[in-house]
């Protein structure tokens, strides 16, 4: 019996100790690998999602909340006007857990402005072929006032062949963003717009 | 002096993964450039040593029926731990070693010097051991990772070798090409040890 009680607290002791730590330097690492994945992942999907503005997005970038869910919004300037915006966006449900995605809207004339990659965990040559340019730039220009369906369930989106999931997890992805515009569009614009005058 | 002596078996006598036939995995599909490589060697080594002195410390408090289990936990908080600092300090490197990183917990060097070495000697010679068996392991996935490198895309560390009229022997680079630079570098190693 005692060698039982033994064998509990020594494995129970060795795990707690290695998650507690594991976790206290997760935490104090966090905000040194989101400026890292700024670098690395966000950056060149914004910089490919927004050409022709004055600022650089994601040095202008701002936390906004909406229904408890926290976005940072990367946004591009014109002669002092926001005319488009970048955030980032989960579709869950693809093959090997949620995607993330960049979409990048335009207000000008209320289309996608670009939709690119962030993080995904698909299958290298299946699933993630879904993530490449050729596929996702047929979001490219649509209208984001209707809403964004696959082509099986009434709407303008193909489907790619062996990657119904990640194609599946894509689309809501850029559903769900789109909503947050559609619901917010001023709102995000004016409060975009007050930071960077204030911050000039 | 037996400290020094289990230092050094780690850099010919026991070299993995040439001698200690272990860790092929990461060995073959990593060292397709030098600096993957020298990366994964050294990541590999801090975890060995890591876990090798603490597996030490620990090995009359662990009971013989759940060592396995407790070596896995330890083994894969310090992985967890290198991909963490990776991520944080060192991300093109991460982007390049991928799932590679978290494969270091099932590295079948780090589990069998642990069973075989840390749980049965002191810190201090499992200290020597972790590391010149983790230094070796750099040292060779390094090599070899050299060898596919400037024969394969004609660069080392990145920089270029033979200027741009070469032709680079691509077949190294890709998988089929680690097997035979991995057989080729034993038959050499088996010459020299005759």
């Amino acid at each position: 019996m005692s060698k039982m009680v033994k064998i509990v607290l020594v494995i129970g002791v060795i795990g707690g100790l290695s998650g507690t730590s594991l976790t206290a330097l997760k935490n104090s690492l966090n905000t040194r690998i989101e400026a890292q994945k700024d670098i690395y992942i966000r950056g060149p999907a914004i910089k490919e999602i927004m050409k022709n503005v004055e600022n650089d997005p994601a040095a202008t970038k701002k936390e906004m909340t909406f229904d408890g869910v926290k976005y940072v919004f990367y946004p591009g300037f014109k002669g002092g006007k926001c005319i488009a915006v970048a955030f980032e966006s989960i579709g869950p449900g693809g093959f090997g857990g949620d995607i993330k995605l960049m979409v990048g809207f335009n207000f000008e004339n209320s289309t996608i402005l670009g939709v690119a990659a962030t993080e995904h965990h698909e299958t290298p040559g299946i699933g993630a072929r879904a993530l490449e340019f050729s596929y996702l730039s047929q979001y490219y220009g649509l209208p984001y006032k209707e809403s964004f369906k696959l082509k099986k369930d009434g709407g303008k989106i193909d489907v790619l062949t062996g990657a119904s999931y990640s194609s599946t997890a894509i689309v809501s992805a850029v559903e769900n963003a789109a909503q947050l515009i559609r619901n917010h569009q001023k709102e995000i614009i004016e409060t975009l717009e007050k930071s960077y005058e204030s911050n000039k | 002096m037996r400290v020094i002596s289990e230092f050094t078996k780690g850099f010919w006598k026991d070299i993995p993964p040439f001698r200690l036939v272990l860790g092929l995995c990461p060995t073959l599909a990593v060292t397709s450039a030098a600096k993957n490589g020298l990366g994964m060697g050294l990541a590999t080594a801090f975890v060995l040593v890591c876990s090798n002195v603490i597996i030490s410390f620990l090995r009359k408090i662990i009971p013989s029926e759940v060592r396995i289990a407790s070596y896995i936990v330890l083994i894969a908080s310090f992985v967890v731990i290198v991909e963490l600092v990776t991520q944080a300090y060192f991300y093109t490197l991460y982007e390049q070693l991928g799932i590679f990183i978290p494969l270091i917990v099932v590295n079948c060097i780090i589990l069998g010097r642990a069973e075989a070495f840390a749980s049965k000697n002191s810190v201090i010679y499992s200290f020597a051991d972790g590391l010149g068996i983790g230094l070796g392991f750099t040292i060779s996935l390094t090599v070899l990772a050299s060898i596919r490198e400037i024969l394969g895309s004609g660069t080392f560390f990145g920089m270029s070798v033979f200027g741009k009229s070469y032709l680079p022997f691509s077949f190294l680079v890709i998988a089929p090409g680690a097997f035979i630079c991995l057989g080729v570098l034993l038959a050499v190693m088996n010459v020299f040890k005759k």
